[in-house]
């Protein structure tokens, strides 16, 4: 009995708190100035968005949007902390025109229209779009990230990089003013985000020394430093440091790094062996590829097929264990845990949990019309971020079984290549140096900068990354008891 | 006339006897060696040396398949996707 009390004290102060949230007297309010049928939109919009009914507010501010009177500054702020709490999808679906129109004077308008002209491959649109949200304004920083992709999609390096260092400064300046952790965190996502997309852009332009510092530069905190890892051992295979590569792709077996599991290491490490004449280690790289991960990704691939139009199957998937997701498929949670990682992911279950949470609220409201139209558009709302969700893991566990299918040729490939250039040995009668030619320290490339620890089966923290093998490169043949060196023009190895 | 009848007939049958009895003393049965034994080393070969006397074959230039490997230039998709996911 006094267990039952006890439980009902709870609930009812659960109930208490939840009801906070969502103030009723708004509510009240709303409903009443739309019963008037008076053209109050903008009023309606406030008083629901004080009331934190934010998806509901959203449908009256889209109605204001339409109509063509200027908008006030009270009105554009709270535009801002709609697309904030309900995502920036929530007004996209309002025409071009008045997109365009509106967009001169809400920076939160412009910045929807040029997310939705990015979606539609317009960039020039969609950069002058960006170029319209004023300095310090919220969305400033995200939309020099923007304007700094484009460019860089567009091939033009020097704004590209000019825009990202622009980024990075003000996400500096906007971590320093943010109140809130989660705001803090926010900024720092992006200025990472452009510090990454500097990288890439200086590796693409062939400066691997300079893409190498700006990678290291990187907080190994981030939740997108491992990510990067790759993309450094890919700079360093340019400067032909094959040790250093493999020891950047071993950071991926560390417990640490478990959920991160990436297809490209494996062929990147196959090719750093073959780069060094280590042919029979790279051989047995490539023979796990196709004995281990290809007939695992053919078993995904036929669960996925199966369910491949549906729009909640997914989504549904977030919501399963480890161990019920490792039954489907040994990969599943993996791939699950890294979409976990991303902030669209984030953003759009939060999204879709407030819009659940404010649904609830609105069966509380009396029968009406008022109620009848909040309860359609949040509902409809609410699937259509659902169904997004869906789609954008469905996305990316098919692009990671892509990935692995087309990767297998890559595989194929250098085996073949491998396998040429055994058959070539032997039929000029010649043998490599050694079999399985191991190293020392003195086979590791460092600067002044770093330390040198050995390497004693352990993974600390710290190290991550910072990982070097000391293989001997093998490219050397012997023949007739006289030593020459294989020039091998294409291999490259490292002499 | 009656054996001049007689004498034609035994020898129109002997004339078609005949053959048959030629083939049955023509049937031959042949038999291969089971085992001959050839002595390499006492072998001549009588004639004039008009090619030189080693056993040469001409190397054939073999086919070089240059097959291209995985080689990243850019991070352009990893670009456009992180900004199609942006929020």
């Amino acid at each position: 009995m006094k267990r039952t009390s006890i439980k009902i004290f709870f609930a009812l102060i659960t109930l208490l708190l939840f009801n906070l949230d969502f103030a009723q007297s708004g509510v009240d309010e709303a409903m009443e100035l739309f019963e008037k049928r008076v053209q109050n939109n903008e009023q309606i919009a406030y008083e629901l968005y004080q009331a934190n009914y934010f998806f509901s507010a959203a449908v009256f501010a889209k109605r204001r949007l339409i109509d063509p009177k200027k908008l006030p500054p009270l009105f554009e702020k709270t535009l801002e902390n709609l697309l904030l709490k309900t995502g920036a999808d929530t007004f996209a679906d309002l025409p071009n025109k008045i997109l365009t129109e509106r967009s001169k004077e809400s920076p939160s308008v412009a910045f929807t229209l040029g997310i939705r002209y990015f979606k539609e491959n317009k960039y020039s649109k969609a950069v002058n779009a960006f170029l319209q949200i004023p300095n310090k304004h919220r969305f400033h920083v995200d939309s020099l990230e923007m304007i700094a992709s484009i460019h860089a999609l567009n091939n033009d390096h020097t704004k590209a990089h000019e825009f990202y260092q622009k980024c990075q400064k003000e996400a500096d300046q906007m971590i320093k003013r943010a109140e809130h952790n989660k705001l803090k965190h926010y900024y720092q996502v992006i200025g990472q985000t452009c510090l990454i997309h500097e990288a890439r852009l200086t590796f693409e332009k062939g400066e691997y020394e300079k893409a190498n510092e700006l990678y290291l530069s990187l907080d190994k905190r981030s939740y997108l430093w491992p990510y990067t890892l790759i993309e450094l051992a890919w700079a360093n295979y340019h400067q032909q440091d094959y040790n250093r590569v493999l020891g950047l792709l071993v950071t991926y077996r560390s417990p640490l790094l478990e959920s991160y599991f990436m297809p490209e290491a494996e062929v990147l490490g196959a090719l750093s062996y073959f780069k060094l004449c280590l042919w029979d280690d790279g051989i047995k790289l490539i023979d796990n590829f196709f004995n281990v991960f290809a007939p695992k990704n053919d078993e995904l691939v036929s669960v996925l097929m199966k369910n491949k139009n549906s729009h909640e199957y997914f989504i549904s998937l977030i919501e399963k264990s480890k161990n019920e997701l490792e039954r489907i498929n040994g990969y599943l949670p993996k791939v699950i845990t890294q979409i976990k990682k991303t902030v669209k992911y984030s953003l759009d279950l939060s999204t879709i949990r407030k819009a659940e949470q404010e649904l609830i609220h609105l069966q509380k409201i009396p029968q009406s019309l008022f109620k009848l139209t909040l309860e359609s558009e949040v509902s409809e709302n609410k699937k259509f971020q659902e169904r997004q969700l869906n789609h954008f893991i469905k996305q990316k566990i098919f692009s990671f079984t892509n990935q692995i299918q087309s990767l297998s040729m890559e595989m194929f490939n250098l085996k073949l290549e491998i396998l040429s250039r055994k058959r070539e040995l032997i039929y000029s009668n010649q043998t490599l140096v050694a079999d399985r030619a191991r190293g020392d320290s003195s086979n590791v490339n460092r600067k002044s900068t770093q330390y040198f620890w050995g390497f004693n089966g352990e993974f600390w923290a710290d190290e991550l990354g910072d990982y070097s093998f000391g293989l001997k490169s093998n490219c050397e043949v012997q023949s007739d008891k006289e030593t020459k060196k294989l020039t091998m023009a294409t291999t490259g190895g490292r002499e | 006339m009656k054996i001049l009848i007689s004498l034609s007939l035994i020898g129109l049958a002997l004339i078609i006897l005949a053959p048959f009895a030629l083939h049955a003393e023509d049937q031959v049965v042949y038999q291969f060696k089971k085992y001959e034994k050839f002595d390499l080393g006492s072998l001549e070969v009588k004639g004039n040396i008009v090619a030189p006397g080693d056993l040469s074959v001409k190397q054939r230039e073999r086919q070089k398949f240059e097959r291209k490997l995985l080689n990243r230039l850019n991070f352009r998709e990893e670009i456009r996707q992180d900004m199609l996911n942006f929020r």
